[in-house]
Parts: C-alpha cells; structure tokens; sequence
C-alpha cells in the first residue's frame, strides 16, 4: 500500500461553528501503481482529501485536524510538504492558474531546481517528463500561448519531474474541451503504463472514470459512501443517485436492455458494449 | 478569445541578447540619471534614446500603444497638479486658481518626461528579458529566489489584471451596468463592483498559485539549482562599462558644470 | 416554424486585424429555442455570443436581436431583454451577499423594489439558493458561485438568456438543476442560448445545435441531425454521445438521443432473438 489514509478528519480553519467536518472520518488505501477514481458531489470534500494527501492540509493550510495519511508508511503530519512533494505530485483543476514561468522547459524544471539537482539531472528529467505527456516539440513556447489541453499537459510534466510515486489529479479535465479531455486522458494513461506511478484522479465523468480507472471511491458529505472495482461502483445505480452521480450512458443502456429482453448485460466501456452488442448477430 | 499577452516580447535583438543582469544595472543607471536631470531638454533627448531603443528591440507598436494608455492617466494628472500646485512667478495666464507661465510649464513637462523615461525604461526591460532570467538576474545580484520569482510574477500580473478587469466589466456591461456613462460620481461608483470583483478573483488565483509551488517542492533544498546559468560575454561587458562610464559623466556634469540644473536650462 | 429571434447576417468580427475570430457567419436563432453551440475552444464560439447582447458589433454584416440591430443600442439598453451568464463566477461576482448579487442587474434595469424582490425570490427558490441568500457570494463553492451567476442572469426577466458553458465544473445533480432552470425560462417564452462542451446537455436538450470550428459554422440544424453527422463532429473534435455513437456502427435507425430510444431501437431490432 501506497497510501493509507485512517480516520481522516478535518475541519478548515475560520469554519463557522456546527459546519461540520470536511472530511469526516475518511477510511482508504491505494495500491502501487493503481488507478483510483474520486467521485462525488461538489462539497463532499474531493478537493480538499486531494490537498491531504501531500500535506498542504494540514501544514499550509492549518484547521482541525484527526486521524492519519500514511505515505510510503510514514505518516504525513512528520514531513513537510516539500519533502511530501517528491512522493505525491498534484495537478490542479484550472490550467492557466498553475502556470507561472515563461516557457515550458522552465515550467518543468522549476521542482528539480527546488530540489537541487545538479543541471544535467534537471535537463533529463525535463526532457523524460515532457516526452511522457508529449509536449517536447513545445520546449520553449511560452505556456499562456498554449491550449487548454496543452497547458494542463505542462502541468502533469511538471508534476512527473520531481518523480513521484503517485500523481492526484483534481479534476484536471474539468474545465478543457474535447480534444482537450482526450489528450490529457492519454498523457496520464502513458505515464501509467510507461513509469508505473499510482494515480488518483477527482472526476465528475463517469465515462472517462470507467474508460481508464480501476477502483472507485464514492465521496458524500466527507465520507467514503463505497469504494470498489469501478464497474461494480457504476452499476449501483440507488449508490450513484445518492450521489447525485450518474452512469456511463452504456451502464444505462445494459440496464435498460435488461429490462426489455431479459438478458444480462453489465457494461461500463465503451468498446465491450460494442462488441457485446453486435456480436449479437441482428440485420445488420 | 480575447487578444492576450505577456510582458516579455520574444527577440533577437542586442538588447534581447543582453546579459539580464547588465540590462538591469543599466536600466537603474537611466533611472539615475533621469532623477538627477531637471532639464526639459535633457530629459526629452533621453527619452528619444529610450524610444530608439524600443525600436531596434522591435517592441510591437501595439505594445506601446497599451503602455501609454496605461501609464499617461497618471503622468499628465501629475503634470496638470504640478501646473495648480505652483503658479508661476510670471504668469502669462491667469485663471482663477491656475497661473501659467514658462516656469512652471517647463517644470511640468520636465516631470512629465522624467516619469515617461523612467516608466519607458522599466517596461523595455520587462518587455526585452523573459521571466526565469529576470528571476536569475535579481538571484546572481544577491537578492532571494522566491523574491525574485514574486516580483516577476507580480509583474506578470500587470497585463493579467488589466485583462481580467476588461471580462469583468463586459460581465457587468451584461448586466445592465454603464460605467462609462453619467457624472464622474456615478462613474467611480459604478466602476466599484468591477473593482471588487477583479481584486477578489485575483487573490483567489494568488491563492491557488501558492499552493501550486508548495506541491512543486518549493523550499525542499537550501541549495537550490538552475537548469540555465547566467555568463558574462564580451559584448556584455562592453555595454555595462560603457553604460557606467557614461552615467558616471553625466553625474559629474550635472554636479559639476550644473548641466540640466533647471527645467529650463540651457535657456532659463 | 417559429419566428427568429436573433439573427446574424454574415458577420465578421476580428479582435487584431487580419485575424478574425469569427467569419461570415450566418446564423437564425428560433425564438423560444434552446440553440447549444459546440466546438473546439477557440472556434470563435464566445466572440459569436457576445454580439448578441452587443458586447461586440461586427466588423462587417450585421445582428438583428428581436427586431433591432444591435449597433443602434447601448449594451446597458440590450440587457434590458438579453442577459449573459459568462463562463467564470469569479468575474461577476462582486456584492455582500447573493440576495444582493441577483437583484443588481434588475437594480441596474430600474425596477421598483418590489418586482426586484419578487424576481429575485423567485429565481432563488427554482435554483434553491434560498438558504445562502445572505451569505456572500464569494464565500460558496464553484458550484454554488456559478449557479448564483445563472440566478443573477434569471432575474433580469430576459426575452434571451445567452450562457457561456452553464455546466462547467457542476456535478450531475447540480447541472440538472441548471437544465430545469432552462425549460423554465423556455416555458415563459425565453429564447436561451447555451455554449457549451457538455454533449448530455446538448443531446438532452437542445432544440438547435451549432457547430463552429475556426471562426465559421461547420453544421447548424436539429440536434438529432447534427449530432448523427459523425463525419463533421469529428473534423470539429467533438465526440457525439455514447448512443449515437453506437446506433451508428451498428446501423440502428430511431431517436438515438436518449438512452431509452437506443434501448427501444435496439430490442426492436433484435425482437425475433427474444422470442427466440
């Protein structure tokens, strides 16, 4: 286990008074290497599980705070969030707002030099990590002149140079078009198969959630309300709803085609529905 | 997409090409010696040099065009309050409060120009040297990374700003508000909520970006290192003796043959 | 048919010359419609939206709005019957508390205390913002901040309601509201204009769709039509929903918009196989 957060709970600073926790009692592991999806309502807590993760809560941010994060077995709370950044990288939602140097090369390099790396140790893992998320063609733009797609590109690059072992991605689609989303979803998916780190990923769509993630964890009101393999997690439907969440539409076509002829689909992807669907002969 | 753009003008030209900290030293040289003239004449032959200058470095005009309209509201409010402020000695005008004359006309478009040099001077450095070797040249200079890092960055947001209050005011143009219609009263009070808004989100995205540079290992090492290296070349030395020398005499001559002593000098 | 409420007639609009953002476009929007307009960002889909209420006037040709060329009126006199929902809640958010926030533009507009009271009251409790009424704006999540920027373009009472990406950033339950909120304006004869990359708002909701690509209009028509036009929505990089998609490779004919008629086309399609 990779992360292993126990009883988590935290309530924010200058919170008025019977507000509650944010995090209530959060009980998860994550696994080397494994994909897991956050979903959830908004202010069910997803942004601010992410920023404990590597520290930000509760070291910058004060507020509150029980329970344990365990990173790589060593509790969270005895190491600074510097430290912790070289283990759990972070890629935030808006991608202008976490751009602020002049070219991508600099963007990416800005952890290493945080680091103190020697140059030539700078200069390969600039050029390791903007291959990942293929962006080494765009060294030297300037990153404001950059898409939306490209710019948050940038940001998991400059996330993948400090090496961590695992990525937390809140919501890094979110505010992207298509192209966007697609080419985002591609760079994380080949970091995943070509260095091996675990990411965690916030999300409110559950195709790309079933397209790419392994387990799930439903967050409600600063629980966990499940957490499992993710086609099990989008196939309840009564869960999702309580969530305010909903299905792939290809989960809603299994259940709904059930209903009608009887059968026994459960599909989560896109291409088993496919291939399920028309293996089953019909005029065409 | 609205038209965006960042301070730093990409180039080739000498200036582009100069060592950041060299164009630094130099540009607080212009800055010394602009101070230290008071001559109308002097100051308005500096600032031709300074406008040569934003013209071998190929600044676009638009780029010009952007930086007067923010920096003359300011400079000729100046200019109009040094006129009222002090009446001349031998008006050839006298209306009420105003008393114009050659003196206090020529003192005040002697600030004039000394703020516009200075302004110019600052923007055609920010303009010709990109943000990491602004940041390097301030940390080779002695001064802290993250010092140097928060004033490039806050210089950034100069144009950012203006570009984010130019969306909120069309938000509000949406809805029905006219800040640019009425008294001058309604004008600045109307001008308030656009104000607010722009100030609160900005402290939102500062917000952000300090979490940003946290999680990016920002403070891990005590040493910390630079993937590009600053070198003095020869042109560059040539350049900053030059620049000093230069500075250096103009001191001299100003404290010792009284060179651009007055507004009006050489004629008054 | 019914009448058009705003209509563009070749309109070009450049932000710096020689680069137009958006170009000869021509474009009837349906009264009473919901029009959704997709694409890649930087298609000019925003530049396109703010000659609505005239925050822009085109370089060339012209946008008639209810009858009125948008040039010959003010913004401020255009909002009296367009409001516009910009896509950041951060820009358009400035007053100490929301219930002062929503009832601005109508303040602006010049209407008596009591019809601003009652719009805003009501837009508060079809949106449910009611128990946030006195916080301040800035204060609530995004999701909360973006619908009070919606409630803010509600109260104005609009004869056209024009949103940039109203769903941005929601979660499911939350965008649901926002697409009720839709068809109540609908339902009071309100045109609505939506940008948008959200494909289940538009494949669930809109009556028009308009895709834009590079500053033109690629395809403009029914939705049904649009989004079955898988050749265009690529070369736009926009993916249709899941049901098209699928309807599509496995040449099932029917209305593909929905995950019941996908259902529906489908059992129909294989019914000797139960039966079976």
């Amino acid at each position: 286990m990779i992360i292993r957060i126990k009883d988590l709970r935290y309530t924010y600073p200058h919170s008025a008074a019977g507000q509650g926790h944010v995090l209530d009692g959060i009980n998860l592991t994550v696994g080397e290497g494994e994909f897991l999806a956050i979903m959830g309502p908004s202010g069910a807590g997803k942004t601010t599980l992410c920023l404990a993760l590597n520290g930000i809560i509760p070291h910058a941010l004060g507020g509150k705070y029980g329970g344990h994060v365990f990173v790589n077995g060593q509790d969270i709370r005895g190491r600074s969030i510097a430290e912790m950044a070289q283990v759990v990288a972070m890629v935030f939602q808006n991608p202008e707002g976490q751009l602020f140097m002049a070219t991508v090369e600099q963007e990416v390099a800005f952890g290493p030099e945080n680091l103190g790396l020697e140059r030539d140790e700078i200069r390969r893992r600039v050029d390791a990590a903007l291959q990942v998320v293929g962006m080494s063609a765009m060294a030297q733009r300037s990153p404001q002149s950059l898409s939306g797609g490209e710019m948050q590109r940038v940001a998991i690059a400059a996330a993948l140079s400090l090496e961590p072992r695992i990525l937390v991605l809140d919501e890094p689609t979110a505010n992207l078009d298509p192209l966007g989303q697609q080419e985002v979803l591609q760079a994380i998916d080949a970091l995943r198969q070509r260095l091996g780190t675990a990411v965690i990923m916030v999300s409110q769509n559950s195709e790309w959630v079933a397209e790419f993630s392994e387990r799930t964890a439903i967050l409600t009101q600063g629980r966990i309300a499940a957490v499992g393999p993710t086609p099990e997690i989008l196939a309840d439907k009564a869960l999702l709803d309580s969530a305010q969440l909903t299905a792939p539409q290809v989960t809603q076509i299994a259940r709904g085609l059930n209903q009608m002829m009887g059968t026994r689909y459960a599909f989560c992807r896109y291409r088993e529905t496919l291939s399920a669907l028309s293996r089953n002969g019909g005029s065409a | 997409m609205s038209p965006s753009f960042e301070l730093y003008q990409p180039g080739d030209s000498a200036l582009h090409r100069l060592d950041p900290r060299v164009k630094f030293i130099l540009t607080l040289c212009l800055m010394l010696v602009a101070l230290t003239q008071s001559s109308a004449l002097a100051l308005a032959v500096l600032l031709l040099i300074v406008l040569g200058f934003f013209v071998s470095a190929k600044i676009q005009m638009a780029r010009v065009r952007w930086l007067w309209r923010l920096i003359a509201p300011t400079l000729i409010m100046i200019a109009v309050l040094w006129i009222l402020l002090y009446p001349s000695v031998s008006p050839f005008l006298s209306l009420w409060i105003l008393k114009l004359g050659w003196d206090n006309l020529a003192q005040a478009l002697s600030i004039l120009l000394r703020l516009t040099v200075i302004a110019l001077g600052t923007f055609l450095w920010l303009f010709t040297t990109n943000q990491a070797e602004l940041v390097l040249s301030l940390v080779y200079l002695g001064l802290p990374y993250e010092f140097g890092l928060m004033l490039s960055i806050a210089f950034e947001q100069i144009p950012g700003l203006s570009r984010t209050f130019a969306t909120v005011k069309q938000s509000y143009m949406a809805r029905a508000l006219d800040p640019d219609k009425g008294s001058l009263f309604k004008r600045i009070h109307a001008t308030y909520p656009i104000l607010i808004a722009t100030i609160i989100s900005s402290l939102r995205r500062a917000d952000e970006l300090s979490h940003v540079m946290q999680a990016r290992a920002m403070g891990a090492s005590s040493r910390r290192t630079h993937l590009h290296t600053l070198t003095l070349t020869s042109p560059d030395k040539w350049w900053l003796v030059t620049g000093l020398i230069l500075t250096a005499a103009l001191l001299a001559a100003r404290w010792g043959w009284g060179l651009g002593q007055g507004a009006l000098w050489p004629f008054g | 048919m019914s009448p058009t409420a705003i209509h563009f007639e070749n309109v070009s609009h450049a932000y710096e010359e020689d680069t137009p953002a958006i170009r000869g476009v021509s474009l009837d929007i349906a009264a009473g419609a919901l029009t959704c307009i997709i694409g890649q960002n930087g298609s000019g889909k925003t530049t396109l939206i703010k000659h609505i209420n005239g925050l822009l006037r085109p370089n060339s040709g012209s946008v008639t709005v209810l009858g009125t060329d948008t040039r010959e009126r003010s913004v401020a006199q255009m909002a009296q019957r367009v409001s516009f929902c910009f896509q950041n809640p951060d820009h358009q958010l400035s007053q100490p508390t929301v219930r002062e926030e929503i009832s601005f533009g109508p303040h602006n507009l010049g209407l008596d205390e009591t019809t601003i009271a009652e719009y805003t009251n009501d837009v508060m409790a079809e949106l449910g913002l009611e128990s946030w009424s006195e916080m301040p704006p800035t204060m609530l999540s995004l999701g909360l901040r973006k619908l009070v920027c919606i409630a803010a373009a509600m109260a104005m009472n609009p004869d056209i309601m024009v949103l940039d990406e109203p769903t941005v950033g929601l979660d499911h339950g939350t965008a649901q509201r926002v697409f009720a909120v839709i068809n109540t304006m609908r339902q009071r004869g309100c045109t609505v204009v939506c940008v948008t990359h959200d494909m289940n708002l538009v494949a669930a909701q809109a009556t028009q769709t308009v895709v834009m690509q590079a500053g033109s209009i690629l395809i403009d028509g029914p939705t049904a039509q649009v989004l079955a036009d898988a050749d265009t929505l690529r070369q736009a990089h926009v993916t249709p929903p899941q049901t098209m998609r699928l309807a599509q490779t496995l040449h099932l004919a029917g209305d593909m918009l929905s995950v019941e008629g996908f259902c529906a086309a489908y059992a129909a399609d294989h019914a000797e196989e139960v039966q079976a």
